[in-house]
């Protein structure tokens, strides 16, 4: 099923674009934009959300619940659970899309790797997904070579003076990752739960970490996807008016959180005077 | 949900991602080729190259003699079949782009290894065909590779392609199949090209077949099985299949037999035109044929990805038995050893599969 349904039309895809361009690293960069631009929707949902969830985190009747039931984490959840169905808001809204993108990236991953078929078994397994329709024999072997890359190998730029490889796309990905997160976060709010800043920033040094490394050890065609990918989320998040820019310089740490006041000191005389 | 949880909730899924991607790579030597095997010219040894051995197999009851290296190296993988040289050490080439030549007496030992030649860029896909002349190994960097006995480098020729079949030659002429849908005549001494078939329409992989009179046959993966003149590259003629053909054709008197990878199986006169037969297999998904077929008397064998083993006879297509090895893939084609008919099944604890002629199970190698 997961052949039918991704697979073999990403290959398909792939083959065909490549069949147009004769350029296999300009085929995986237009098929990227391809699914960016068919994900768009999606992508949109999930910044809708993200945003209107931050302006009711901002709204008194929010604050008003995180400091009365503070101490009851039960009903706390029931009231903010309340409060997203009253307003209309799905919590879970920003995190799909993301989720979609999981089996998109395997899936195109699984594509780009038979594609290219560096060993007989991957070859074999390749002749059994190509659609009837498209002339494989002229494509095939597909020309893996792309600007300084072998796109089936993890890329390395070999300079003569140098006695290493250069991984350019990784750290390409790792800053462009870093640079997506940065100006998709929104500053710190006074009064935001500092949880969730904390949560924010951890995940904008984890992800272009962990992609650098995935670009570092995976395919370059694979470290190919992750760039394009990454530049057309700043320019969609930038034709939005929606990418902060001043971000990018800003290292302040999550806002402190407001300490919470008791009872005033008239207050606590009048209840131990009843 | 705390935020160490978060944390590590999240990097957990991040950790699932690296896993699957990975996954989907595969790791070097697992499931990347299939089994080589060549015979000692007397058909006692079989020498069988798959994952991080050459086995040495006395072919009389399936034992093993020795294996290469002796201890698993995970840094070295060899999937090409061996080849012989006149004074009888084996030439091998490994998915870590070294070629081997190894002694082959039992009493090498740790001590095995003659020489190497380390100046291949990538992997050695098929075997090297060795001559008096030399040693001629394709490799998956584009080039042809020409040793002298001693592993020495004579020249080189560079193909646009990866080179992943075994050349053939005429003595004088070195006839290369390239996946840049091409065949390359070379002079085996200078390494000059001498012609260059043109495209011819889809990527060659397996190895041509030189007939004593001087005709090449090369199947595609245009679904073509083409007759070229050895002598001037011209296409003599060629035939249309159902499917890519990656296994050299063999030849019985004047009729080719060849399979192709959608599970088609083909007795072609050698004039080309019209089939004297051919035969689909049942349940022809995962039924590949990419190895080469066996002739013996009035029966030809070969086997299939899907685990069978078949025989039919040679004549009209009919099948005498076929054997089916439970949950493993046949890529290799059958070999003769004079007494026992090898298949090397890819999947399960069996290295090599020995059956008589008449499909009896004879012994089974097991490292």
């Amino acid at each position: 099923m997961w052949d039918i349904l991704i697979i073999n039309p990403m290959i398909n895809i792939l083959l065909w674009i490549y069949s147009v361009i004769g350029n296999f690293g300009v085929a995986i960069i237009v098929f990227t934009i391809l699914i960016r631009l068919l994900t768009h929707p999606l992508n949109l949902s999930q910044m809708r959300s993200a945003a209107a969830l931050q302006e009711m985190q901002k709204s008194k009747k929010w604050q008003d619940i995180q400091k009365k039931y503070k101490d009851d984490k039960q009903k706390l959840q029931e009231e903010q659970m309340k409060l997203y169905q009253e307003m209309g808001i799905n919590p879970f809204g920003s995190c799909l899309p993301t989720l979609i993108q999981f089996p998109i990236i395997i899936g195109l991953y699984q594509a780009i790797i038979q594609a290219l078929a560096v060993t007989p078994i991957q070859l074999l397994n390749f002749s059994g997904h190509i659609y009837s329709f498209i002339d494989a024999a002229r494509l095939i072997p597909i020309n893996n070579e792309f600007l300084w890359m072998d796109l089936s190998q993890p890329e390395r730029l070999n300079l003569p003076f140098l006695p290493f490889g250069i991984p350019v796309l990784a750290i390409i990905v790792l800053v462009t990752t870093f640079l997506q997160s940065r100006v998709m976060t929104p500053p710190s709010q006074a009064g935001e739960q500092q949880t969730a800043a904390q949560m924010t920033q951890a995940r904008n040094i984890y992800m272009p970490l962990l992609m650098g490394y995935l670009a570092l050890t995976f395919a370059s065609g694979l470290a190919l996807y992750f760039v394009i990918s990454n530049l057309f989320t700043i320019v969609q998040y930038t034709a939005m008016g929606r990418a902060d820019w001043r971000n990018l310089l800003s290292f302040r740490r999550p806002a402190e959180a407001a300490p919470v006041k008791g009872p005033s000191k008239e207050a606590r005389k009048g209840q131990s005077g009843k | 949900m705390k935020t160490s949880r978060r944390i590590i909730y999240v990097t957990f899924l991040m950790i699932l991602l690296a896993s699957l991607l990975s996954a989907c790579a595969g790791g070097a030597s697992a499931a990347a080729g299939w089994p080589g095997i060549t015979l000692s010219e007397d058909g006692q040894v079989a020498y069988l190259a798959f994952q991080q051995h050459v086995h040495a197999v006395d072919t009389s009851n399936g034992s093993e003699l020795w294996r290469f290296p002796q201890e698993a190296d995970r840094n070295i993988s060899f999937f090409a079949p061996p080849a012989l040289t006149e004074d009888g050490n084996l030439v091998v080439g490994g998915y870590n782009n070294i070629l081997y030549n190894l002694r082959t007496d039992a009493a090498a030992g740790q001590n095995r290894v003659n020489w190497t030649f380390t100046g291949a860029a990538n992997r050695y896909v098929d075997g090297p065909l060795v001559t008096e002349q030399g040693v001629f190994a394709p490799n998956a960097d584009k080039r042809l590779y020409a040793l002298d006995e001693s592993g020495n480098l004579l020249w080189t020729f560079e193909s646009t392609q990866s080179l992943w079949g075994r050349p053939v030659a005429n003595g004088g002429l070195l006839y290369v199949p390239a996946m840049d849908h091409r065949i390359y005549a070379l002079d085996m001494t200078s390494g000059e090209l001498v012609w260059d078939s043109g495209d011819l329409g889809g990527a060659i992989v397996g190895s041509p077949l030189l007939s004593e009179d001087g005709v090449l046959y090369a199947g595609t993966f245009n679904n073509q099985m083409l007759a070229l003149d050895a002598a001037s590259g011209e296409v003599l003629w060629q035939v249309t299949t159902r499917g890519w053909i990656w296994a050299s054709p063999v030849l019985d008197g004047d009729i080719l037999y060849f399979g192709d990878l959608q599970g088609n199986f083909y007795a072609l006169p050698t004039s080309g035109g019209d089939f004297l037969w051919q035969v689909s297999l049942e349940n022809g998904q995962n039924a590949a044929i990419p190895g080469q077929a066996l002739v013996l008397e009035d029966t030809v064998y070969f086997t299939a990805e899907n685990g069978t083993f078949h025989a039919l006879d040679k004549a009209n297509g009919q099948a005498r038995w076929v054997k089916t090895l439970t949950g493993t893939n046949l890529y290799t084609g059958p070999v003769w050893t004079g007494e026992y008919i090898l298949v090397a099944p890819v999947g399960g604890n069996a290295r090599l599969v020995a059956f008589g002629p008449n499909g009896e199970q004879a012994w089974t190698f097991e490292p």
